[in-house]
């Protein structure tokens, strides 16, 4: 992974004027990181709403115009996951592009989509036959389960991948992988930062 | 007061690094805590997306009950998780501006919670049978809206403050 040819790519995108504008800019990274974070509830919240309904609760809701209420907060939230998460990739670009983590997170998503698939295909089918009753379809009951975690392992790795980002300059953290990369002329993969714990003298 | 809290038993054992759950109890607790308060501030959104106009086919009533458990539920492991954070560095943290603000957001935004709730629970057969709903109750799922994202924005936003003024 850490000679992989998009090396010096992911490196040039870690110092693009972006990431130094992102990196520099007080607070721009850090407001960036809530926004993500009120998509992550947005999302989340929207579809852990479905997945009560696909188990059996709520069963007052008609199970098509739920999921197409539902659908209509967790799309755009999940459209602006996507641009804050992109916009939040680009400084530690060389680590996450080399980060088992990152790479494990993207395949969680692709499952959660893959999830998503497999209900539309399955109980959505005849969603108008059971959709008024509690008594839901296990292939419901089963992806509405896999979703639960997938997307609670989805936020576990991207908290996760907040302990690997670069932190600003004058930050806490020193950015060594930049000068390693420079000498060496390739990415390559920083300690994961030891997370500081508050002084406590007293204990 | 504080410094009991930080001596305690149960602070010894969350900075403990005899064990590999306790020596990385921090990044275990924010982990949990993230994914409650997803799970409480993204079902509470729902409602007020829902009181502003989405949806109107949906029933109030059913579609609120389970939101507010879910928020309420959501909330309950977010004190628990952010409770046992600030245990170890309870002295340090109990004076800080930035703290005593993200708290006084936290208690504004629960307050509005309430309300909305209180009025939701009151009236939300009489909307699903077509009564329109008050202007109050959107501003209130309006307010609910708005406040819930400030506070994670605004908690962000103090953590890298608090970082950049004690390096």
């Amino acid at each position: 992974m850490e000679s992989s040819p998009y090396a010096a790519f992911w490196l040039d995108l870690a110092r693009s004027d972006l990431a130094t504008w992102l990196q520099l800019t007080p607070y721009a990274y850090a407001t960036l990181e809530g926004i993500h974070l009120v998509g992550v509830a947005l999302f989340f919240g929207s579809i852990f709403l479905l997945d009560l309904r696909l188990l059996g609760l709520m069963p007052q809701l008609l199970a098509r115009p739920t999921a197409r209420f539902l659908l209509r907060i967790s799309a755009p939230a999940f459209m602006l996951l996507a641009v804050s998460g992109a916009l939040l990739f680009v400084p530690s670009a060389d680590r996450y592009a080399a980060s088992p983590i990152f790479f494990i997170k993207m395949g969680a998503i692709t499952a959660g989509g893959l999830n998503a698939l497999a209900f539309h295909v399955s109980a959505w089918r005849h969603v108008d036959v059971w959709g008024q009753r509690a008594r839901t379809p296990w292939t419901a009951r089963t992806t509405a389960v896999v979703s639960v975690v997938v997307w609670f392992t989805v936020i576990a790795l991207g908290r996760w991948m907040g302990y690997e980002r670069r932190e600003p300059p004058g930050a806490e953290i020193e950015l060594p992988s930049f000068a390693a990369a420079d000498e060496r002329g390739r990415a390559t993969r920083a300690p994961l930062p030891r997370i500081r714990r508050a002084p406590s003298e007293s204990l | 007061m504080l410094e009991a809290i930080q001596n305690s038993a149960l602070s010894q054992l969350l900075t403990s690094e005899r064990w590999a759950i306790t020596a990385n109890s921090k990044q275990i607790l924010e982990t949990l805590h993230f994914i409650a308060f997803a799970l409480q501030i993204g079902a509470v959104m729902v409602v007020s997306v829902r009181l502003l106009g989405l949806g109107r086919n949906i029933s109030i009533a059913a579609l609120s009950r389970a939101a507010f458990w879910t928020g309420w539920l959501g909330f309950a492991a977010v004190f628990v998780t952010g409770a046992l954070q600030f245990v170890p560095i309870a002295t340090e943290v109990f004076y800080r501006p930035s703290f005593r603000a993200k708290i006084a957001l936290v208690v504004v935004a629960l307050a509005t919670l309430v309300l909305l709730q209180v009025h939701v629970r009151r009236k939300a057969s009489a909307w699903d049978a077509g009564e329109a709903i008050p202007v109050s109750a959107k501003i209130l799922a309006g307010l609910s809206l708005a406040l819930w994202p400030t506070v994670v924005v605004v908690a962000r936003l103090m953590y890298a403050f608090v970082q950049m003024a004690s390096p």
